[in-house]
C-alpha cells in the first residue's frame, strides 16, 4: 500500500514536471562522443552517398556541414568556403554540405551549388531525414565524423561570419587535430545561425 | 526665449525616448539585469533578427501580443541578434515600421555562446527561439521556430489565469 502510495507520488511529479514545461519541438541534437546512423542520400547528381563507404575512403573522417542557399549566416561564408573546404579535403576529409530546409527546392540548391562552384558535394536531404539522425537543427552547422563513426566536433565553422571579424576558425583548429592524431581540444561550440526548416512529421 | 526652451525639452524628450526604445546589452550580467526586472509579470523573451525570415514573419503577432496584454501584468522582451553593422540601417527601421513603442533590445556579446548557454544550453542557436517565464520567473514554454498569435495567447493564457 505505502509502495503503491510512494509510486502514484512520484508519477504525479513527475507528470507534472514534463506537463509544467512546453517545448514546441524538440530535436535531440548529436554531440561529440556520440555515433551517427548509417545513411544514404541518392542525390540530384544522379549519385549515391553513403556515409560508411566514404568513412572508409577518407583517411581522417567525414565533414558534414547543414548548409543553406538562402539563409544570411550562411551565405558570407561563400568567399571562402572553397578555400576552407580545400584545407580540409587536403587534411584528409570528405567534406559534405547537406541542404535540409524543406523551404528549399532541389533545383535551387542545385543551382546555388552551380553558381558557387562548390569543390565540395551538395547533397539533398528530402524530408530532413539526415538532419533528423544528426539532430541539426541551424545552418551553418558543423559536424566532423571520425574514422569509427564517432563524432568528434560538432558547432560553427568559425566565431564570424564576415571574414574580416573572425577571429577564431574553430572548425579548421579541430580538422588540424584530427589529422594530426591529437584530441579535439575544444569540441563543442555555438552560434546563432538558421533554424532548419523541417517537414511536419 | 520660453518658445526656444519648450523647444529645446521637446526634442530633448524626443531623444530620450528613441533611445530609450532600443537597449544594448554587451554582457551577460546586463542581459540577467533584463530579466530579473521582469520578475512578478509573466514574461515572453523572443530572440530574433531582421536577417531571418521567420523572425519577421512572426514579429507582428508578438507586438499585437504585447498591445493585447500590456495592463495584465505581462512584458515582452525582444532581443535582437542583428549585426551592430545593421543597427541603424535594419534594426531600427524595422522597429518603427513594426510599431515597436515600447523598449527592446539588441545583444552585442563578444562571445554569443554565452548567451546561448545562459538561456538554455540544449539550445543550439537557432533563431527565431522563444521563451515563457511565470511571474516567479519559472521557464513555462519554449517554442523554438516561427508561431502563431494563437499559439503563443494560449500560452500567456494559461499562465495568467
Amino acid at each position: 500500500m505505502t509502495k503503491k502510495f510512494v509510486f502514484r507520488f512520484f508519477l504525479a511529479i513527475f507528470a507534472f514536471t514534463i506537463s509544467s514545461h512546453i517545448y514546441s519541438s524538440i530535436v535531440n541534437s548529436k554531440g561529440p562522443g556520440d555515433k551517427i546512423e548509417d545513411f544514404t542520400i541518392a542525390n540530384f547528381d544522379n549519385k549515391n552517398y553513403n556515409l560508411a563507404e566514404a568513412l572508409k575512403s577518407s583517411t581522417s573522417g567525414v565533414i558534414v556541414i547543414f548548409w543553406s542557399s538562402e539563409c544570411p549566416v550562411v551565405q558570407p561564408y561563400n568567399d571562402r568556403i572553397n578555400e576552407y573546404a580545400k584545407e580540409y579535403i587536403n587534411k584528409g576529409f570528405t567534406v559534405w554540405a547537406i541542404n535540409s530546409n524543406n523551404t528549399e527546392s532541389t533545383v535551387d540548391v542545385a543551382e546555388h551549388a552551380k553558381k558557387n562552384n562548390y569543390i565540395f558535394s551538395v547533397l539533398k536531404d528530402n524530408k530532413n531525414i539526415v538532419a533528423d539522425l544528426f539532430g541539426a537543427t541551424r545552418t551553418p552547422e558543423v559536424f566532423v565524423i571520425g574514422k569509427d563513426n564517432t563524432i568528434l566536433y560538432h558547432g560553427r565553422i568559425s566565431d564570424n561570419k564576415v571574414v574580416t571579424e573572425q577571429s577564431s576558425h574553430d572548425l579548421k583548429i579541430a580538422i588540424d587535430e584530427i589529422a594530426d592524431g591529437k584530441e579535439v581540444s575544444v569540441k563543442e561550440t555555438k552560434a546563432f545561425g538558421c533554424g532548419i526548416k523541417r517537414v511536419s512529421k | 526665449m520660453n518658445s526656444v526652451f519648450g523647444l529645446f525639452l521637446i526634442l530633448l524628450f524626443t531623444i530620450s525616448v528613441s533611445s530609450q526604445e532600443l537597449i544594448e546589452f554587451k554582457t551577460i550580467d546586463e542581459f540577467k539585469s533584463i530579466m530579473d526586472s521582469s520578475k512578478g509579470k509573466v514574461t515572453l523573451v523572443n530572440f530574433w533578427a531582421t536577417w531571418c525570415p521567420p523572425c519577421v514573419k512572426e514579429f507582428p503577432e508578438l507586438v499585437k501580443l504585447y498591445n493585447n496584454y500590456k495592463d495584465e501584468n505581462f512584458n515582452l522582451i525582444f532581443v535582437s541578434l542583428d549585426d551592430n553593422s545593421e543597427v541603424k540601417s535594419k534594426l531600427i527601421p524595422f522597429l518603427k515600421k513594426q510599431g515597436v513603442d515600447f523598449v527592446s533590445y539588441h545583444a552585442d556579446l563578444k562571445k554569443p555562446e554565452e548567451l546561448i548557454d545562459y538561456v538554455d544550453k540544449s539550445w543550439q542557436g537557432e533563431i527565431p527561439l522563444t521563451k515563457i517565464y511565470d511571474k516567479e520567473g519559472k521557464l513555462a514554454a519554449t517554442f523554438i521556430g516561427s508561431k502563431t498569435y494563437q499559439q503563443f495567447e494560449a500560452e500567456i493564457k494559461k499562465i495568467l489565469n
